[in-house]
């Protein structure tokens, strides 16, 4: 049964950030993760498919961004062009307008990233995050040991403080 | 701060950096798209109904046994008879009669399956020995899209059911779900012959399934059969190291020979404005491939972003899907684009493949084919002089002249070549060139070139042109031929008269009749220039025009036509560069040769038609200045030109250290929104990035990259800033490095001058290492002051374009600096390359250690530099 406008209205309100951002933790630029959001909420609009639940919708979203991230990073054209955005992002950093969590995040890698969002932000289990991914809980586990360990080489390289609740986890 | 106000922040700074649309306009765009499918589904549909012929969805009869017998158990019956291969298979591996109706038949007595075929939902037990020998028999031509299928496969506990699949003799695509898991990692691999794999699939949590998976392998050449394996969690599809080991199964697909689908379009073209080469084109009715040579002046990158349609006999362009499967034969330097069409097409009305703006006609050959292949028009019988005795027999082959013509301008030559070793690979054959009396090519021609009229055995038919500068009545011509060897050898081989070793050709002069006129008329060109024409000659086969210049007021310009025709006395028009009155292409009907002598300049036209050279009433030249190679202006830093655009470029700094060469422009245009409509734009509802380069390209310059960055954007206009590096691989050590400006913003390119960089650092300052761990692998790394080379193998560290490195200099401070990148990929040796400019320079001596992509380079002590083990604290 294909979504009517109001209910892609209310998806889209609802889940839009958690779809940005799982695409983002996986291209790593803002534009790719806009388009790639995109993709998804279109494929959701266009699928037919029956949710039981908000939750289902959500798990759904995250494996088909996942799905579609993948697709991108496998492409040949995607390996080998820079986006423009990049480069304009990096002139921007430079110009110490910013030097946040975004370049940070960038740094981790990518199967990590994703875990650690997850797990951290989204705050599914790891045997959701097992389902979702396709991947075994054992590896999420130790996905998420590998980006924490990296977050915080990372965190103590920009600011020498890992505050006491990070440090918890390290 | 915990991880939860990490990703916040990161998210936030997200939003920031590329302001996203706010939901009302999200929402509109996918309503937007989602209509647009909608009303280009409807669009093809009415073509297919209209346009597809009965037979295309006819089932073949080998379909109708294979389904006959796919039923219930009788599919286990029939997958795993086919994989061991017992004797109820026919020849080709389909079934033979009906008693494989026994859900038993095809096992062997000491294999038993596991479960029953009732008990796994018609499942076939996939044990080791599945892999490779389940073979799907010839169903008829896959036109309407999927041939279906009822067959499950169990591995592992997960059940494969193939709903159906589909294989036109050049793309292969199976439909399946998996069940028992929501793990999509079961595709097919690029193995055996074939050239990429992709697979998607929505996982369904709830039936623990993953629905609607699609595996799509493209071969390197159309084939009958193909053996498509499938395995799992394969990261690199096309990855070569890929063995039978890593299978999980795979199928063995046969294509019926009499429903050939492919319309193959063998040949070459190249397009004057875009530069690229398509060296083949299969189109089937779902797909099309266009095989490209990457490595001619295309940069590799942009090969993703082409767009590639097919246009049919009646105008319709038809789109395909954009971002879509690439693969690269680095062996070879070609590049295969495989795209899919929305809805199956008719590919008997297909005209021509068109891949950008390069367009390949659907003339088809057989097996050998020149370089470069065009439509040829073979001149009208009446036109024709028969040789005699004109054979001339070599090592490498038989050479006999059958008929030849000539206008006076333009010389064509029919011969067949028989070669003794069979028609050569490489589809070279001899091509005829003219000969001077010391076997010196004499400047009263400037053009040559063959074309393949067909093949016969080993018997190459072909047409050679030889194009004159002036006007040839009553002279001997004196040619000879010259073949390049499968050695690579060049061998010169004279005919007719041994003692000359060349034959000389009296054209017939009554029987070409020529117009000349003097015009000495100036033509204005654009941007002001003028140039007097000199005269026009009109030939049965050609046109040449003449211009005569002043060295002083034009030393180093040239000029470049377009839109130029003959009108005839019968108010006809004859355009001499495009396809209609020429009969083909531009490159086949309008080939623009040019030359210099003295103080002139000619247009050499080649007419695919004869024509009467008296009916000519005007000739219409339409042209505008170009510049030429060696007369350019010098440009230097702070120099600006004018683009063909209307936006004004500056050279903005030149630098070169050895090693690394880079160049920066400043480009403004007057249009605010400039850079959003050039650098990023949407084509047909199709986004696609479009990066303009400005510096071309050259023999000896590797790995160039362009970077783009909006400076500024106000009501005043855009500026835009324009990084471009390269490494010379060229003998350049110590010397400055020279290179051509190309303006590419037009719909024509222009050089816009040379450009001197000096060296700006000494090279001995380039530092050279290789490192390792356990995140990168391998690598070499060359860093210089102005940029970087990392070259990796075997490693699953992706070299992505991720823009800083940090360098740690040796007093202690840390800095990231942003670089500039661009890379290239093996996909069969696996290996990354990843070359970079620093947005600054780098003063080595005073750097301790330079981060790049998780690797710490330690600079080198140098002799002069102070000994310093660690950086200051």
């Amino acid at each position: 049964m294909r979504l009517n406008k109001s209910d892609l209205e209310y998806y889209v309100g609802l889940y839009r950030k958690t779809v940005f951002a799982a695409a983002l933790c996986y291209v790593r630029n803002s534009s790719d993760a806009e388009d790639i959001s995109q993709d998804v909420f279109l494929k959701l609009f266009t699928c037919g498919m029956t949710f039981e639940s908000d939750e289902h919708v959500k798990a759904w979203l995250i494996r088909c961004t996942v799905n579609r991230c993948k697709s991108l990073l496998r492409s040949y054209w995607y390996r080998f062009s820079e986006p423009l955005e990049k480069a304009e992002n990096e002139t921007y950093y430079d110009s110490g307008q910013t030097d946040g969590m975004l370049k940070l995040l960038r740094r981790i890698r990518k199967n990590n990233r994703i875990t650690l969002y997850m797990y951290y932000y989204e705050g599914y289990s790891l045997d959701e995050i097992a389902r979702i991914l396709g991947i075994s809980a054992n590896t999420v586990s130790s996905r998420l040991r590998r980006g924490r360990s990296q977050l915080k080489r990372l965190l103590l390289d920009e600011r020498n403080d890992l505050g006491d609740e990070l440090q918890r986890f390290f | 701060m915990n991880y939860r106000d990490f990703f916040d922040e990161a998210l936030s700074e997200a939003y920031t950096e590329a302001p996203v649309a706010d939901d009302k306009e999200f929402i509109g765009t996918i309503y937007e798209r989602a209509k647009g499918m909608s009303n280009k589904k409807e669009k093809v549909r009415q073509m297919k109904l209209t346009e597809i012929t009965p037979e295309y969805v006819e089932t073949k009869k080998s379909h109708k046994v294979f389904t006959a017998v796919a039923g219930v158990a009788g599919a286990a019956a029939v997958l795993t008879g086919a994989v061991f291969g017992v004797g109820w298979l026919n020849e080709h591996g389909g079934l033979k009669g009906p008693d494989v109706r026994d859900a038993d038949a095809g096992y062997h007595s000491d294999i038993e399956p596991a479960q029953s075929a009732e008990e796994t939902t018609n499942a076939i037990i996939a044990s080791e020995d599945v892999r490779g020998k389940i073979e799907i028999e010839a169903a008829g031509k896959a036109v309407n899209g999927i041939v279906p299928m009822d067959e499950t496969v169990v591995l592992d506990g997960e059940a494969v059911h193939f709903t159906g699949y589909e294989f036109d003799s050049a793309v292969v695509t199976f439909y399946y779900d998996i069940i028992g898991t929501t793990r999509s990692d079961i595709r097919p691999m690029g193995i055996n012959g074939a050239v990429y794999g992709t697979a998607g699939g929505s996982p369904d949590n709830d039936s623990n399934m993953v629905k609607d998976c699609h595996g799509t392998v493209a071969l390197y050449e159309p084939a009958d059969t193909v053996r498509i394996s499938f395995g799992r969690d394969l990261i690199d599809l096309t990855d070569k190291s890929c063995t039978t080991d890593d299978e999980a199964f795979a199928v063995t697909v046969h294509s019926d020979p009499d429903c050939v689908v492919k319309k193959a379009m063998l040949g070459a073209v190249e397009n004057e404005v875009k530069t690229l080469i398509i060296d083949d084109a299969y189109v089937t009715p779902t797909h099309v491939t266009a095989v490209v040579n990457r490595y001619f002046k295309r940069p590799p990158d942009d090969l993703g972003k082409a767009e590639i349609s097919v246009i049919m006999r009646d105008g319709t362009v038809i789109g395909t899907h954009m971002r879509s499967t690439i693969t690269a034969d680095d062996d070879s330097g070609l590049a295969w684009i495989v795209r899919k069409f929305d809805e199956p097409i008719d590919i008997n009305e297909v005209s021509e493949v068109q891949l950008d703006e390069c367009r390949l006609d659907s003339e088809e050959i057989s097996s050998i084919y020149p370089d470069y292949f065009f439509p040829v028009t073979v001149p009208p019988e009446e036109n024709r002089h028969y040789l005699t005795d004109a054979h001339v027999e070599t090592e490498n082959c038989d050479i006999t002249i059958n008929w030849l013509t000539f206008d006076g301008l333009t010389l064509r030559l029919q011969y067949d070549v028989t070669f003794k070793n069979g028609l050569p690979e490489d589809g070279t054959v001899p091509t005829i060139v003219p000969c001077g009396d010391n076997n010196i090519e004499p400047n009263i021609s400037h053009g040559t070139r063959v074309d393949l009229l067909g093949t016969d055995g080993d018997t190459a038919s072909c047409l050679g042109e030889v194009v004159y500068n002036r006007v040839m009545s009553g002279e001997p011509l004196k040619l000879r031929f010259r073949h390049f060897t499968r050695e690579g050898e060049e061998e010169l081989i004279s005919f007719l008269d041994e003692n000359v070793g060349m034959i000389v050709l009296e054209p017939e002069t009554p029987d070409v009749p020529i117009a000349e006129y003097e015009i000495n008329k100036e033509v204005s060109f654009k941007w002001g220039d003028k140039i007097p024409v000199e005269s026009v000659t009109v030939c049965r086969d050609s046109v040449m025009i003449t211009f005569e210049y002043s060295h002083a007021e034009l030393a180093g310009k040239g000029f470049s036509l377009h839109d130029t025709y003959l009108e005839m006395a019968d108010g006809s028009r004859k355009i001499l560069d495009t396809i209609e009155d020429c009969g083909g292409t531009e490159n086949s009907g309008g080939t623009v040769q040019t030359g210099e002598e003295g103080s002139k300049l000619w247009w050499h036209y080649e007419l695919s038609e004869p024509i009467d050279p008296s009916a000519v009433k005007n000739i219409v030249i339409c042209g505008e200045l170009v510049y030429r190679e060696g007369g350019e202006p010098a440009l230097t830093v702070g120099s600006s030109f004018q683009m063909s655009d209307g936006t004004t470029a500056t050279i903005a700094s030149a630098q070169f250290d050895g090693f690394v060469c880079k160049i920066v422009w400043d480009i403004h245009s007057d249009d605010p929104d400039y850079f959003d409509k050039v650098f990023y734009t949407a084509q047909n509802g199709v986004e696609t990035y479009h990066i303009k380069i400005l510096a071309e390209r050259y023999d000896g310059v590797a790995d160039c990259a362009t970077t783009a960055v909006p400076l500024s954007s106000d009501e005043n206009g855009c500026t835009i800033r324009v990084i471009e590096h390269f490494l010379p691989t060229d003998d350049s050590d110590g010397y400055p490095i020279v290179r051509r400006v190309v303006d590419c913003s037009g719909e024509y390119r222009h050089t816009a001058g040379y450009i001197t960089i000096l060296l700006t650092e000494p090279s001995d300052t380039m530092v050279s290492t290789t490192v390792s761990d356990e995140v990168t692998g391998d690598r070499e790394i060359d860093i210089s002051p102005l940029g970087f080379r990392i070259h990796q193998q075997n490693s699953d560290y992706d070299l992505y374009a991720n823009g800083t490195v940090t360098v740690t200099c040796k007093d202690g401070t840390v800095r990231e600096i942003a670089a500039y990148t661009g890379g290239w990929y093996s996909l069969v040796s696996d290996e990354q390359l990843l070359d970079g400019t620093f947005d600054e320079p780098l003063d080595l001596s005073e750097v301790y250690s330079i981060e790049l992509y998780d690797s710490t380079v330690v600079i080198p002590v140098r002799s002069g530099d102070i000994p310093e083990e660690t950086p200051a604290e």
